[in-house]
């Protein structure tokens, strides 16, 4: 799967292109999820005021906090990229309109994710925004060591969370109607409300399988704000390759296994 | 000439809810039941050659198409398409054939036609010279020059449906599938797609397939036709014997004028059994035991005429014919 990938990487550059058009042509739409986006970091941001005024949670403080707004606003406004698509996939699949990335030389999920996920563009903008701010204000410890490793460990939970949706949303080769996937991602979302650390180790262990939040969002911020050696997110990144490789070949062998049995309904 | 597409004992099974009792328990636990969209479909079709591929809605033509580019896998029986076997072989073979499915599009809604040509230009890695120029080409010919950079959304059903086809071709296919791709278009839009379509037949020698329900269609441009019902073929031949086995029942409608001998007239409605409705007569008759000439020379000395027509059987009609011959 990866090796098609890279030999598709014009049609992946060229379904962005498609998105970003589609985005060009509703710019009101884009104006309204900017200003969702704001309302929504304004509801984090007061809901954790009024936690730490009460409450003590241990390692974090508002700076590391709005280190990890930033963190999740990038991932999850990225990930979105994929969460559309593959919700599209599993309509495409019960319908049948798969009919027509099948019957061309693509990897089929490869411009039906991208061209039907969404970019929020706005959301990457404001995570980044967040974090200039948390840099201005607090001061961050960055170092190119340590901005590769949150790339790294960005793009690997990436890789993790999209293998995971697609394993759930080739289900629907057997199942037919599948909503496992909103169920289950919709119910692992809650926990990206708060930092992963707060949570017993076997609860962090399931979300490095699924929705890696703690690749994504807590250890690039933990890491940012110094709270926890290089060598830890060096570790979390070997783990976290390791399970994708795991995650990518499962992923594969059902989608392959799917297609077989696709019906091409309607 | 070799054969394109050669196709031995295809069948198709897939599995649907069992008929049963419909109470809320019941229908959970209601189990599923085969049933067979393709039985032992053989056929062969030369390179170059465009085969009409009819029958009813359910019959099976989706499913064989389906088959044939590689979406479907068979439960059993053969297929190779020039020299793949499009479900084993799917991704090499899925470049050297192009598919319009009339109901599902092949464009990017929300953008222009030409967007997604560019997208496909990416998945069949097309150089940007040969892009330029077949794109130019297609352009012209399927007239959509004037709309091509306009939202797919804002187009009509048939400028849609000429973008299409204009997509389906990009990468020059050796052999072409096109299910209902004249489906709710209107007369005009209709003719210049099957004008555009027998072009590139005649020019680049394409062999294709065409599902459709509309007769003209056929009429036009498919030099042989296979009709398939219930998921088996019931007839294959060309369009001119089919008419001479099955178009048998014409009908002659006229008005007369003045009646030379009205005993005679009298005998003649009676021995066709002809209808009068006010002026006019209609009568039916089995042009393999009568001739239709005969019958009207016949006519012709009974009586002047004030005007009448010839009604030979449409291709619909020949088709229910044939359907009418089929065993239960």
């Amino acid at each position: 799967m990866p090796i098609n990938l890279l030999k598709q990487w014009r049609v992946i550059a060229q379904s962005f292109r498609i998105q970003w058009l589609q985005i060009a042509e509703y710019k009101e739409n884009f104006v309204f999820d900017v200003s969702s986006r704001v309302i929504g970091f304004l509801v984090f941001w007061f809901m954790w005021q009024s936690i730490l005024g009460n409450t003590d949670i241990p390692g974090w403080d508002l700076p590391g906090l709005l280190v990890l707004a930033g963190f999740q606003n990038i991932t999850m406004s990225m990930m979105l990229i994929f969460i559309y698509g593959v919700t599209k996939i599993r309509h495409m699949i019960t319908s049948g309109e798969l009919d027509n990335y099948l019957a061309r030389p693509v990897v089929p999920w490869v411009p039906v994710v991208v061209q039907n996920g969404y970019f929020a563009f706005s959301g990457v903008l404001l995570g980044l925004a967040l974090l200039v701010l948390a840099w201005s204000s607090f001061g961050l410890q960055i170092n190119p060591f340590i901005a590769l490793t949150i790339l790294l460990l960005i793009i690997v939970g990436m890789g993790i969370a999209f293998c995971f949706a697609l394993i759930v949303a080739s289900l629907s080769f057997w199942l037919g109607k599948n909503d496992l996937f909103d169920d289950i991602f919709w119910g692992i979302y809650e926990f990206d409300q708060y930092p992963t650390t707060i949570f017993p180790g076997a609860i962090q262990l399931i979300l490095a399988f699924t929705i890696p939040f703690m690749l994504l969002e807590t250890l690039p911020a933990i890491l940012l704000i110094g709270r926890a050696p290089e060598i830890v997110g060096v570790q979390w990144l070997g783990a976290g390759v390791l399970v994708l490789i795991v995650d990518a070949w499962i992923a594969n062998q059902i989608w392959k296994r799917g297609v077989k049995k696709y019906e091409a309904f309607g | 000439m070799p054969a394109a597409i050669v196709v031995k004992n295809l069948t198709k099974e897939f599995e649907v809810p069992a008929e049963g009792k419909t109470g809320v328990v019941a229908t959970l636990l209601r189990k599923n039941k085969k049933i067979r969209a393709i039985d032992r479909v053989s056929l062969a079709i030369q390179e170059g050659e465009i085969l009409g591929y009819i029958g009813p809605n359910g019959g099976g033509k989706s499913t064989t198409i389906k088959l044939l580019t590689g979406i479907l896998t068979p439960t059993q029986g053969e297929a190779t398409v020039i020299g793949f076997t499009p479900w084993k072989e799917r991704s090499e073979y899925t470049r050297h054939i192009g598919v319009v499915f009339g109901q599902k599009s092949l464009l990017n809604w929300d953008v222009a036609p030409v967007e997604s040509f560019r997208l496909y230009k990416e998945i069949y890695e097309m150089d940007e010279a040969t892009y330029a120029a077949r794109i130019h080409y297609l352009a012209k010919l399927f007239t959509i020059e004037q709309f091509m950079h306009t939202p797919t959304r804002k187009l009509s059903l048939g400028q849609r449906m000429r973008c299409e086809l204009v997509a389906a071709l990009l990468h020059k296919p050796r052999v072409l599938f096109l299910d209902e791709p004249t489906i709710g278009l209107d007369a005009i839009a209709k003719q210049k797609m099957r004008e555009a379509i027998r072009e590139v037949n005649r020019k680049e020698k394409t062999t294709i397939i065409l599902t459709t329900h509309d007769m003209n269609d056929i009429e036009e441009l498919a030099s042989r036709i296979m009709i398939l019902d219930k998921g088996k073929i019931i007839y294959e031949g060309d369009l001119d014997k089919m008419k001479n086995e099955f178009a048998q029942e014409h009908k002659i409608v006229f008005e007369p004028n003045r009646v030379k001998d009205e005993k005679k007239f009298a005998q003649f409605i009676e021995k066709y059994d002809a209808e009068q409705s006010g002026r006019f007569y209609t009568l039916v008759f089995n042009s393999k035991t009568i001739k239709p000439k005969r019958v009207l020379d016949e006519l012709f000395d009974l009586c002047d005429l004030e005007g009448f027509e010839v009604f030979a059987p449409t291709l619909e009609e020949v088709i229910r014919e044939i359907y009418a011959h089929q065993p239960a």
